[in-house]
């Protein structure tokens, strides 16, 4: 009782969501489990001390009481001749050999006096063998230059690749000529004739409606000012000014 | 001494020499023929199958006697391979007729009862059918134990099976056997 207080009281100090006063098992066990396991273990105990006889009779006194003879029937002198058919079968196996018997022997022929002169054949052999011949390295000179001009004009063609590129667009300011030039590339014709119309009347019409602004403007100022004294002025002003006035 | 009288150790070492070689592999077979024999013979039920069988089995022992490392009883190894040889017998009988396993337990049984003794009265038939009639690990725990009288640890070192499952099975088979013996 005071281990499951102390359980309670560490559960409520955690503020453990946990049941408190004792869990229960959700399990069942069936009625009188407990009341015959004992009996059970000493059964089974006692069980793995008995011999095969004492255990069938002990399952089942119906199989204790038929007899261990097989009804099969087995043919005439069939363990006596098994020995000699066994032999049959395993002298039929080609990777078998009864000791004493085939032995090891190879069943290969060799022509006659093979190993006596085999000796005199190998050095035979050894000395006619010709020298080895000898490729001089200065031969293949022209390779080795061959294959440094090519690495030589791949890193060139790479290197003048690399430099002439255009810039990209990334590059180049916006509104710069290039940019626009860039941006142009796509543009037809047509539309540049478009454009260019469109942007003459625009401009006509805004130099027209600035120029009569500008001889109000005159006008206001010049409000007190009478016409003979305009007259000497302009008299005094060279004719490319007059101009430029009017 | 008869040569059967050899223990299995000493058969063992004069299987490895060279001159004894054949005289230690004759004893082995005339020393266990008949057990090994009755074993297969359960399993497969036809005696020309079960001679197939044991030679076989005979033929493995010859080649494999000289590494067997000891760590198991001599009979132990035998009737593993004997095991073996049966079952791998009857898989190979299901793939060539491409039939089922419980088709070929019940062709087990007609070859039962084709058999010119069988006699459906008696109740050493009757037995038979009803072993064939267990699933085949089941089949062999229950021969190893009611036949042989094989014990439970040794059993375990031949079908590498833990004593417990071997002991469960065992009931178990009985229980079934008994249970096919009185209904039919």
């Amino acid at each position: 009782m005071n281990h499951r207080n102390t359980i309670n009281d560490e559960l409520k100090s955690l503020n453990s969501g946990l049941p408190v006063g004792g869990a229960e098992m959700p399990y069942s066990v069936p009625d009188g489990y407990f009341d015959g396991i004992a009996a059970a273990v000493m059964a089974r105990i006692k069980s793995s001390t008995l011999s095969a006889a004492e255990e069938i009779a002990q399952l089942s006194p119906l199989l204790a009481g038929i007899s261990r003879t097989m009804p099969y029937s087995v043919p005439d002198q069939y363990f006596s001749d098994n020995l000699e058919s066994l032999y049959a079968v395993v002298a039929e196996e080609p990777e078998l050999s009864l000791p004493g018997t085939a032995g090891k022997a190879m069943p290969y022929t060799l022509p006659e006096g093979y190993f006596e002169g085999l000796g005199s054949q190998v050095i035979q052999r050894v000395e006619e063998k010709p020298t080895a011949r000898v490729v001089p390295m200065a031969g293949r000179r022209w390779m080795r230059w061959a294959a440094a001009a090519m690495i030589g004009g791949v890193m060139a063609i790479s290197g003048i690749a690399y430099f002439n590129q255009k810039p990209k667009q990334a590059d180049v300011p916006v509104s710069s000529p290039q940019w626009v030039a860039t941006k142009l590339n796509n543009v037809s014709d047509k539309e540049i004739d478009e454009f260019v119309r469109a942007a003459d009347v625009t401009a006509s019409s805004s130099v027209k409606a600035g120029h009569s602004a500008k001889i109000s403007e005159v006008k206001q100022l010049l409000k007190g000012v009478s016409q003979k004294d305009l007259d000497a002025f302009l008299d005094q002003v060279p004719e490319d000014e007059e101009l430029a006035i009017n | 001494m008869a040569l059967t009288d050899r223990s299995d150790a000493e058969l063992l070492i004069q299987f490895r020499n060279e001159t004894t070689k054949e005289s230690a592999f004759t004893s082995i077979i005339k020393k266990y023929q008949e057990r090994l024999y009755w074993h297969i013979r359960r399993m497969v039920v036809d005696h020309d199958d079960a001679n197939d069988v044991l030679q076989n089995v005979f033929i493995r022992v010859w080649n494999g006697l000289g590494n067997f490392r000891e760590d198991a009883q001599l009979y132990t190894w035998l009737y593993r391979i004997a095991t073996n040889e049966s079952l791998t017998f009857l898989e190979q009988r299901k793939k060539r007729s491409a039939v089922s396993l419980s088709d070929v337990e019940s062709g087990l049984s007609n070859k039962i009862k084709a058999d010119k003794h069988f006699d459906a009265n008696k109740l050493e038939w009757k037995l038979q059918l009803a072993i064939q009639q267990l699933p085949e690990k089941q089949k062999l725990v229950f021969l190893l134990r009611y036949y042989d009288e094989m014990p439970y640890e040794e059993m375990s070192r031949t079908l590498e099976t833990s004593e417990g499952a071997l002991k469960a099975s065992y009931h178990h088979a009985v229980k079934k056997i008994e249970d096919y013996i009185k209904n039919h």
